[in-house]
């Protein structure tokens, strides 16, 4: 069964539109979104979290409708950027209102998540630094044994220790098949260690949307001269200018025999791909 | 609920430690004079803060955070009338009873009248919440401003209106149904403000 299930879901807003676009999320995975600035994800996420109405398009999460959850919300955890809890609440105090707001909620859990991530317990939330705000967040979303992870920019302000702690707990979480972890984050190599399925996403559209494993086995890096692109045709899906030529963006089952490409990393990938839908707007 | 009204504690604790140490400074000057317009203050100010509870959940960002718990719109909206309710009330039972204290300790004053002006006061403290908090779900405090400053004008206007004349005119001229008749009508507004908050709350939210 697919944990989010998003079938041309749109929301307009004024100025920025998002959508038409399907996505879904199996059991057992991860999927990254990745975007520029303001394309979108942070509408997605709210949007399959039903914290938002949508204007057009069916989304279905752990089966229901998304913006009929209700009780489903108890197995559904959210790490967003744009929330947070009052000021004067310590760690202690958010798990004693969390175990009053969450059935499911277990104590137990927080406090070895908040040790793990170093969450400091004594502080009130409005003292601690932006990276302790998210480490809380991120303890408070797990807290409460998810079976669905949606997780906003939860890298925001981590150093990196803690980042790969966190990348290990989100590989322990989805060790069991049933659960899955929607993710957005600008530090694509984090998203590239954790993800089973990645979305590209520009101006509210998605531009890619495959397993990770199958895309980095696809694309390559081809090293050339830009008279060269002309000839490889429909085999190029990006590129970007060098001082000793271009980088393009291949497909390697559409290159000549014999043609040496490099590997490409996800950044690489998602920066190419992004520059050149961006000029092929602009023509 | 239990988990909000935790919350809603904890900010009371830190942000309005000192209104309601000087609300509870007004009732108890009140109580010892026979001031009932201190008292109302008191009573008013007090009931008012459940109105600020919800701008410090918009400050924190914790009412975004609200949308996506698993809480019913009227768990939510419930949590701070609780707080509304337990503050207006607790101030003006702590009021009338320190009244009848100075009263039988002092000598003079009327305990029917006492508790007539408690009723009073509890209609009248409610009045500026019970209009304010269904535009605060709906648009926010800071458009709801508007309506806490005419609630308060209301309210305050009530209070004056009922004070001009001799006291002992005023007592003659609301005997004790009339606390009755304010219970019910202090129900009644905090029913449909309820009513109004939870639908409004839930329109907002979608």
């Amino acid at each position: 069964m697919n944990l989010i299930e998003a079938d041309n879901i749109l929301k307009v807003y004024d100025g920025f539109r998002l959508g038409p676009l399907s996505i879904s999320l199996p059991e057992g995975c991860v999927t990254g979104l990745i975007a520029e600035n303001g394309a979108g994800k942070s509408t997605l996420i709210k949007l399959v979290s039903g914290c938002i109405k949508r204007d057009g398009g069916e989304c279905c999460v752990l089966g229901r409708d998304s913006a009929q959850l209700g009780s489903l919300k108890e197995e559904i955890g959210l790490v967003a950027d744009d929330s947070g809890f009052p000021d004067p609440l310590t760690a202690g105090l958010v798990d004693r209102m969390m175990s009053g707001i969450f059935k499911n909620w277990d104590s137990g859990e927080f406090e070895r998540i908040c040790r793990l991530l170093d969450v400091p317990q004594d502080k009130e939330y409005a003292e601690m630094s932006s990276g302790n705000k998210m480490k809380l967040k991120i303890a408070a979303a797990l807290g409460h044994r998810p079976r669905l992870l949606l997780l906003d920019e939860p890298m925001n302000g981590l150093d990196p220790a803690v980042r790969d702690r966190v990348v290990e707990l989100l590989f322990d979480f989805t060790r069991d098949e049933s659960r899955g972890v929607l993710i957005s984050s600008h530090i694509v190599t984090d998203l590239e260690r954790l993800c089973d399925y990645i979305c590209f996403i520009k101006n509210g559209q998605v531009i890619l949307h495959d397993e990770k494993d199958r895309l980095l086995e696809r694309y390559g890096i081809l090293r050339c001269l830009r008279g060269r692109l002309n000839e490889l045709g429909g085999a190029v899906a990006g590129f970007r200018s060098t001082e000793f030529g271009v980088e393009a963006l291949a497909d390697r089952k559409k290159l000549p025999r014999g043609t040496e490409v490099s590997p490409v990393s996800l950044e690489e990938l998602f920066v190419i791909m992004i520059n050149s839908a961006e000029k092929e707007g602009q023509k | 609920m239990k988990g909000l009204l935790l919350k809603e504690w904890c900010v009371l604790k830190k942000y309005f430690r000192l209104t309601l140490t000087v609300c509870a400074v007004m009732l108890i000057c009140g109580a010892y004079t026979g001031n009932w317009l201190f008292i109302f203050t008191a009573v008013t100010v007090a009931g008012s803060s459940a109105t600020s509870l919800i701008s410090y959940d918009e400050r924190s960002r914790f009412s975004e955070y609200l949308k996506f718990m698993p809480l019913r719109a009227r768990t939510i909206v419930s949590a701070k009338y609780a707080v509304m309710l337990i503050l207006t009330l607790g101030f003006t039972l702590c009021g009338v009873c320190l009244r009848m204290i100075f009263m039988h300790f002092g000598g003079g004053g009327d305990y029917a009248e006492t508790v007539v002006y408690g009723t009073f006061v509890v209609c009248a403290g409610l009045v500026s919440p019970c209009l304010t908090m269904p535009f605060a779900f709906f648009k926010g405090v800071e458009k709801a401003r508007m309506i806490y400053v005419l609630g308060i004008a209301v309210a305050f206007a009530a209070a004056g209106a009922v004070s001009v004349g001799e006291p002992q005119s005023i007592a003659a001229a609301f005997p004790l149904w009339t606390a009755a008749a304010a219970m019910i009508f202090s129900a009644v507004i905090t029913a449909v403000s309820y009513a109004a908050s939870v639908r409004l709350y839930r329109l907002n939210r979608n």
